[in-house]
């Protein structure tokens, strides 16, 4: 029996979770008033700038090594927020998993209000918060914005960042003894895009696999829908491919990385069996799978574990 | 006659609609998101030089650009339209020049020759990095020196560019201080914390100086006393003679000294990253007056009369009492970015912003005009 045809269900935070996330919400709200008060940029000061020492900490570490301080930098980042992700990835897992009740009570209940009733009902009995994947998203989106501002900051290289560096440094000696940070890595200048095209076509790859194996805990139910996730998928690498081409190549070292460990949580989370690989791999789902109809899983192997499923019921 | 829509055919229009939208936004994040982070290109802080009624400056990055003064007419560019190969991408050190050419490192790591009359390339000699230090000219030998972010310094010929022997000396870390000739003695301040005494023919090291935090500023001479700033957030005096540091207790500040310090008579004036611009005593380091500017300063002072002139990275400039360090006169806000020192011309004062706008400052007045130089 497949992972898939097993029900899943997400361990609800529970009250001393939504205890922790209060607590925390409620410091970062005292931190960002008292910086405010105090006359200074809150985003810099709490976010961009602790990041940006952390960063200089790790390249004094490794000898020096930008490129590597980017690598186990990335590393370190994904794992303060790994509990995030997975739960995350499980959110998404879980609700697709009751996809096609969902799909039922839909078809089944055309007065809204009771097909919202019997919809939270469901989720009730899952153990599913329907926002369960948006939460995490949501609390890790500004962690990226301020690690991906601190790297532009560093990146650069150019005298004029450094300037600009210079205002954003921990009064410690030990930092400064890393300017000017070295910019060259293996082949690439991190300072400047990758001219090889190695890197963006890496980042592209990645970024492709990484797509399709985070949703493969996700079940498109409509046409327009599955449309969509394909458009998607072949969009969002081709995005990061031109991305890449243009800015400084320690920032697509740094999305290289972070793919990769994004790829490697989801094997984790979805484990051996719950990630179709024919399904990965292929840009476009079998066509069949459109005609199956909405409700119905789109493609491949997934789609058998889902027709035992219902001839079982 | 009116066309019949199946629900299909409309359900198949509105999904392309949305798919059209979702392409169109993701190439819309695309753009954004580059144009956001494509912030890092140098584009140079070279100061204006004026030498023989002509003024060299960078108004473009990797572009020089010649103009007679006082009538502002257009000269050349370089490189011209002929120098397909040739890109500077930045300039950040002032050019240096002699009788019948000018000299200047690029950020692509060239050291470059060009022809004064014409504009025309003569020689340029390829270093292993970047080049932001300004070059150092001994017009007596016609020896051209730059230091490279690849830690060396290198000593040519100005004539054809060829290599002087026993050069280049390599020091450990990267230089972007310009490399001071003083008589026989090249001094280089470097980014491994070191300051090297040279002789300015060989190459050869005669003694060195750890100060222990990366040498950032331009070096200055005086009284036999080398000033330099550091990242370390002081400002360090070596006592050439004595061949150790001068001030027992280098004064701190909170951001960097990248500003060449001035030194007039026995005063440093020396302003900082962090805004403030310190008035020291030479002997001792000791503070005589402190200003706050608004902003970092990364542009050397400039003494005009009892003025002393001060431009942030913001573009606001101040003029100060240089005894006392009040406010001369209402400070102007050119509203630009400016990292380029301030160049005197005649009884004015030139500026040139980041984006290469061209001001005059009237230093006893502080009144600041546009200048609008034509662009070829």
């Amino acid at each position: 029996m497949s992972d898939r045809s097993r029900p899943t269900t997400v361990r609800p935070a529970g009250a001393l979770g939504r205890r922790l996330y209060l607590l925390l919400l409620g410091l970062v709200f005292l931190a960002v008033f008292a910086t405010a008060q105090a006359g200074r940029d809150p985003w810099h000061t709490l976010f961009v700038d602790p990041l940006i020492n952390f960063l200089v900490l790790f390249n004094n570490v490794l000898l020096g090594q930008f490129g590597l301080a980017i690598i186990f930098f990335t590393l370190f980042m994904r794992l303060i927020t790994l509990p995030l992700t997975i739960r995350q990835f499980q959110s998404t897992k879980a609700m697709s998993a009751i996809q096609p009740r969902v799909q039922e009570i839909q078809k089944k209940y055309k007065d809204p209000k009771r097909r919202q009733e019997e919809l939270m009902k469901l989720y009730q009995e899952a153990g599913v918060n329907p926002l369960g994947c948006l939460m995490p998203m949501l609390i890790q989106f500004p962690v990226w914005i301020a690690l991906y501002r601190a790297l532009i900051v560093l990146v650069g290289g150019v005298p004029e960042a450094v300037v600009d560096l210079s205002q954003h440094l921990y009064p410690w000696s030990y930092l400064y003894s890393a300017i000017p940070l070295e910019q060259h890595f293996l082949w690439l200048n991190l300072g400047r895009p990758d001219a090889t095209f190695v890197l963006p076509i890496l980042v592209g790859v990645t970024t492709y696999l990484q797509q399709k194996v985070s949703t493969a805990g996700s079940t498109a139910t409509t046409p327009e829908q599955q449309q969509m996730n394909q458009t998607l998928n072949l969009m969002m690498p081709l995005m990061f491919v031109w991305f890449t081409l243009a800015v400084p190549s320690g920032l697509g070292l740094y999305w290289l990385v972070s793919n990769v460990i994004s790829v490697g949580i989801s094997y984790f989370v979805y484990g051996k069996r719950g990630i179709d690989w024919r399904r990965v791999l292929l840009p476009f789902p079998e066509p069949a799978a459109t005609a199956r109809g909405a409700g119905r899983p789109t493609s491949g192997r997934r789609g058998d574990h889902e027709r035992r499923r219902r001839g079982k019921r | 006659m009116g066309t019949i829509l199946s629900p299909e055919s409309v359900r198949t229009a509105v999904r392309g609609r949305r798919l059209w939208g979702t392409v169109a936004l993701l190439a819309g994040l695309t753009l954004l998101a580059t144009a956001c982070a494509a912030a890092a290109t140098p584009r140079g802080w070279a100061s204006p030089v004026v030498s023989q009624g002509q003024l060299y400056v960078s108004l473009e990055a990797g572009r020089l650009s010649a103009y007679e003064v006082g009538t502002w007419r257009f000269l050349w560019r370089f490189p011209g339209q002929n120098d397909r190969n040739v890109r500077p991408q930045a300039i950040y050190g002032a050019p240096v020049s002699t009788a019948d050419a000018l000299y200047f490192g690029g950020y692509d790591g060239y050291v470059y020759a060009v022809d004064r009359a014409q504009g025309g390339l003569r020689w340029r000699f390829k270093t292993d990095g970047p080049i932001v230090a300004p070059l150092a000219l001994d017009e007596a030998s016609g020896t051209v020196y730059a230091a490279s972010d690849d830690g060396r310094v290198y000593a040519f010929d100005g004539r054809d560019g060829s290599l002087r022997a026993g050069w280049p000396f390599r020091t450990g870390g990267s230089i972007w201080a310009r490399p001071l000739l003083d008589g026989n003695t090249l001094y280089v301040a470097s980014m491994d914390g070191k300051l090297y005494a040279l002789d300015a023919a060989s190459g050869r090291k005669l003694w060195e100086v750890e100060v222990g935090a990366g040498l950032v500023s331009n070096p200055v001479l005086a009284n036999g006393t080398i000033v330099v700033g550091a990242v370390d957030r002081r400002l360090y005096a070596v006592d050439v003679s004595s061949r150790s540091l001068k001030w027992p207790s280098p004064p701190r500040a909170e951001n960097w000294f990248w500003a060449e310090p001035l030194v007039v008579g026995d005063t440093v004036y020396a302003p900082n990253l962090d805004g403030t611009v310190y008035a020291l005593s030479l002997a001792d380091g000791s503070v005589r007056w402190t200003f706050a500017a608004q902003n970092p300063v990364r542009a050397r002072p400039l003494l005009t009369g009892q003025v002393l002139v001060i431009v942030d990275r913001e573009g606001t400039v101040y003029g100060l009492d240089a005894a006392t360090g009040s406010e001369a006169w209402a400070r102007q806000d050119l509203m630009r970015r400016v990292l380029a020192d301030p160049t005197p011309v005649d009884d004015q004062v030139l500026i040139v912003t980041h984006d290469g706008n061209v001001f005059r400052l009237d230093p006893t007045s502080g009144q600041v005009q546009r200048l609008d130089l034509p662009q070829p």
